[in-house]
């Protein structure tokens, strides 16, 4: 079931797990995306990425998966930094944490994430995560379906 | 001329009485010189131009009745039948009568009635020894009793077998005994202080102090001026003798003043001072007592103690911080091994033997289970977090009714029964409360035996404490376990019959003990369980 | 002052015969013997009917002058009837001369 509008999009992952990022690979396979990807593994490389977006110097990414609990800036500080930058400060994010606190939650949400998902320790439910950016992407992008 | 003749005879009577007079007179005055001349005079009264002077006739005398008219103490003279012949002037005095009448009168009249037979022992062995002496009382005016010490010697005057008796006055010396005593006890109490007191003057003298205003000063300081020897501010000012002074002076309060002493080696000492004024009768300001409690160990102790117990809140916190940490940082490899587990299962599923299937089913549940104490482990180590804000007034009606709702499923598939009296406004946070009745509330849905569970909720309250019940027809729990319930990861049902990792209880109780409440359980096997816990009641308290 | 007056004791005002005032000098000898022997005659003969002051000239010499005593002892009868002596002076070891000064019939030693 692909989805060919959607393949030219870019994510950017901002995860310091390998296994996780695996994962995040799986998902999106599962799910059909076959989107470019693009991976930070700590806070500050995702905020230098920002930067060269706005510099000009690279593309906007169309998502982001941000893992709260990243070396460096943590993911709060790189949804902050996304949320004021003026070529992709709308970009709809997923805040992503092993820890499920109501805190947490509340905190991701008032700093801008479109969503936030709790990552499960079943496999069907880590796949959800496929389907939850294709619903994201669609929103936006639109849907050739 | 009877007329006549009754003048005659008037004027011979005159006359008659006239001559018996002067023969009267006559013999006076033969029987004055006749006495002078024999000498049986002592002393003759001669008056003068200041006035009228005995001259003593036997003037050997002269320097003992001086004597005996000047000493202090009284003395009497006594014939053998205790006839008083002499008194002093002190004697007369001591007792509280004229002079005149004490010559001439029964020594016994002055004497204490109980103390007769004393005295009659002192003559005794006075007229024996030579001497005797004791104290006895004697009697004055308005029955007055008089403490006495009594000197017996006998004294024989010219053939005359009599008694010398002094008394000496003991009123004083008794007055000046007790006025000792109580003056002795003032100052050891004084001198025993463990706090230091110092009577200062209106110079600022210290005039007295305790043994231990010297230990504080660290040198003596009896008749040192008070500011030399306590160097003392008081909220950053100077509390000397003139302030404390001029504060007595106009009536007001020092009491319980923290001051801190400076040292002469630069150390300090804190201190509480109070002082209370000394006036004289006519209210005029003399000085005033000043006491120092040295609270500079007791500071010293608040001190440890206070940083004892924030270094145990941090080290509880600390705790509270590890076993997050760990819970959380556990949970990532675990949840990833169990998804990885999976996926190996799934992708390889084909080329795996038949077994390989249920051994990492074992594998993925193992690490599900972990995941579950981890996640419980958690639960249990912010159980009791204060929310923020203030303290909180929840309704315990709208909780519960919530609580229940969320078991709506549950309910609906047992056929349960939820009673809820009327509960309370409790002063607990809602999270906590909420915690509270969904571990209870579902426990009691969950250890259902075969009839369809009852639960009954109910409050009452006693001695300022709320008690909650919330009662079930389960199957119950053996009472020999009533306690352990409540420990952290206690499990009574094994063999997966009854699903949980048994930290609900524990969080239960950690948060009833957080407000200063008790939670237990009275429970028989198959018979149900009353699960109760009280919590404080702070109704005047705004919400 | 309950021992103000001694004489008082033994007889009312009204029957008495006596009003003596013994004048006498501090604690000599004589004056000494001058009160034990007024104050037996009294009792045995004047009991309930006399009053007695021994005054001592060095502690009230004022009052020597008042009643003119020239010398001491002295004793003074001041509640007096005609024909009865005012003043004797001396020890009054002789009761005749004393009790002859007092006004009693002679009789004998007592």
């Amino acid at each position: 079931m692909k989805r060919d509008n959607l393949e030219q999009l870019s994510l950017l992952v901002v995860e310091d797990s390998p296994a996780d990022v695996f994962l995040v690979r799986e998902a999106l396979k599962e799910e059909g995306l076959s989107c470019h990807l693009k991976i930070a593994d700590d806070g500050e490389k995702a905020i230098n990425i920002l930067d060269d977006v706005d510099a000009g110097g690279q593309d906007a990414p169309n998502l982001l998966l941000v893992d709260l609990n990243v070396p460096r800036q943590n993911g709060e500080h790189v949804l902050e930094r996304l949320r004021r930058s003026p070529r992709c400060g709308k970009t709809p994010v997923v805040m992503m944490s092993t820890s499920d606190t109501a805190a947490e939650r509340k905190r991701a949400f008032e700093l801008g994430a479109t969503e936030y998902f709790c990552k499960p320790s079943t496999l069907a439910e880590f796949m959800q995560l496929g389907k939850l950016v294709r619903v994201l992407l669609e929103q936006r992008h639109g849907t050739a379906a | 001329m009877t007329q006549a003749y009754d003048k005659e005879n008037e004027l011979i009577a005159t006359e008659q009485y006239k001559i018996g007079d002067l023969l009267s007179r006559l013999w006076e005055a033969e029987e004055t010189i006749r006495a002078i001349y024999s000498g049986e005079a002592d002393a003759v009264v001669v008056n003068s131009p200041s006035g009228p002077r005995v001259y003593t006739l036997e003037g050997a005398d002269h320097p003992y009745r001086v004597m005996v008219e000047q000493m202090h103490e009284s003395t009497v003279t006594l014939d053998p039948k205790r006839l008083i012949l002499y008194s002093n002037p002190q004697f007369a005095a001591l007792i509280g009568a004229a002079s005149e009448s004490v010559a001439g009168s029964d020594f016994e009249r002055f004497l204490a009635p109980a103390d007769a037979s004393l005295f009659a022992g002192l003559i005794e062995a006075a007229v024996a020894g030579g001497h005797s002496s004791g104290e006895l009382h004697l009697r004055g005016a308005n029955a007055a009793t008089i403490p006495v010490r009594l000197s017996v010697t006998p004294l024989d005057v010219a053939g005359m077998q009599n008694l010398c008796v002094i008394a000496s006055d003991l009123r004083e010396q008794r007055r000046n005994e007790t006025i000792l005593k109580e003056e002795r006890l003032s100052r050891l109490i004084l001198e025993q202080a463990a706090e230091a007191i110092v009577v200062i003057d209106q110079q600022g003298v210290i005039v007295r102090r305790s043994e231990s205003a010297n230990l504080l000063a660290r040198k003596p300081v009896l008749m040192e001026p008070f500011d030399g020897a306590f160097h003392l501010t008081a909220s950053g000012i100077r509390l000397d003798t003139d302030r404390i002074l001029t504060a007595m002076r106009v009536g007001e309060e020092i009491t319980g003043v923290e001051a801190q002493m400076a040292h002469s080696g630069g150390a300090t000492s804190a201190l509480l001072v109070s002082a209370s004024p000394l006036s004289s009768q006519g209210n005029e300001l003399l000085g005033c007592v000043i006491t120092l409690t040295d609270i500079t160990e007791r500071k010293r102790a608040e001190e440890a103690l206070a940083s004892q117990a924030e270094e145990l809140a941090r080290s509880n916190s600390d705790l509270q911080q590890f076993a997050y940490s760990a819970s959380h940082d556990l949970r990532e490899p675990l949840r990833q091994l169990a998804v990885f587990t999976e996926l190996l299962q799934s992708r390889y599923q084909d080329k795996l033997a038949a077994e390989a299937g249920l051994l990492i089913e074992h594998a993925v549940s193992s690490a599900h289970r972990m995941e579950g104490l981890l996640k419980d482990l958690l639960a249990y180590t912010q159980a009791a977090d204060a929310p923020q804000g203030p303290a909180a007034y929840t309704d315990a009606n709208e909780v519960c009714r919530k609580t229940v709702a969320t078991f709506e499923a549950k309910i609906a598939q047992s056929g349960a029964r939820i009673d809820c009296d009327p509960l309370p406004v409790l002063a607990i946070h809602e999270v906590h409360l909420t915690q509270l009745f969904q571990n209870l509330i579902g426990n009691a849905l969950k250890y259902c035996g075969l009839e369809p569970p009852h639960v009954h909720i109910s409050a009452e309250r006693s001695d300022g404490l709320w008690k909650l019940t919330v009662a079930d027809n389960g199957i119950g729990i053996d009472p020999a376990y009533k306690n352990q319930v409540f420990g952290i990861f206690q499990r009574l049902h094994g063999g997966g019959k009854y699903s949980g990792s048994g930290i609900g209880l524990a969080i239960c109780q950690k948060i009833v003990q957080r407000y200063g409440g008790r939670i237990w359980v009275e429970s028989e096997l198959g018979r149900g369980s009353r699960f109760m816990f009280t919590l404080p009641e702070k109704k005047n308290e705004a919400r | 002052m309950e021992a103000n007056s001694i004489s008082s004791r033994p007889s009312r005002a009204q029957n008495r015969t006596h009003d003596l005032r013994l004048y006498v000098a501090g604690s000599s000898p004589r004056s000494l013997r001058a009160v034990q022997n007024v104050k037996r005659i009294c009792e045995n003969e004047l009991a309930g009917k006399y009053s007695l002051e021994v005054v001592d000239i060095y502690q009230d010499p004022r009052r020597a002058t008042e009643d003119q005593v020239i010398a001491i002892p002295t004793l003074i009868n001041i509640k007096q009837a005609p024909g009865v002596l005012r003043r004797l002076i001396g020890d009054l070891s002789d009761t005749s001369v004393l009790r002859k000064g007092l006004g009693l019939l002679e009789a004998g030693p007592a």
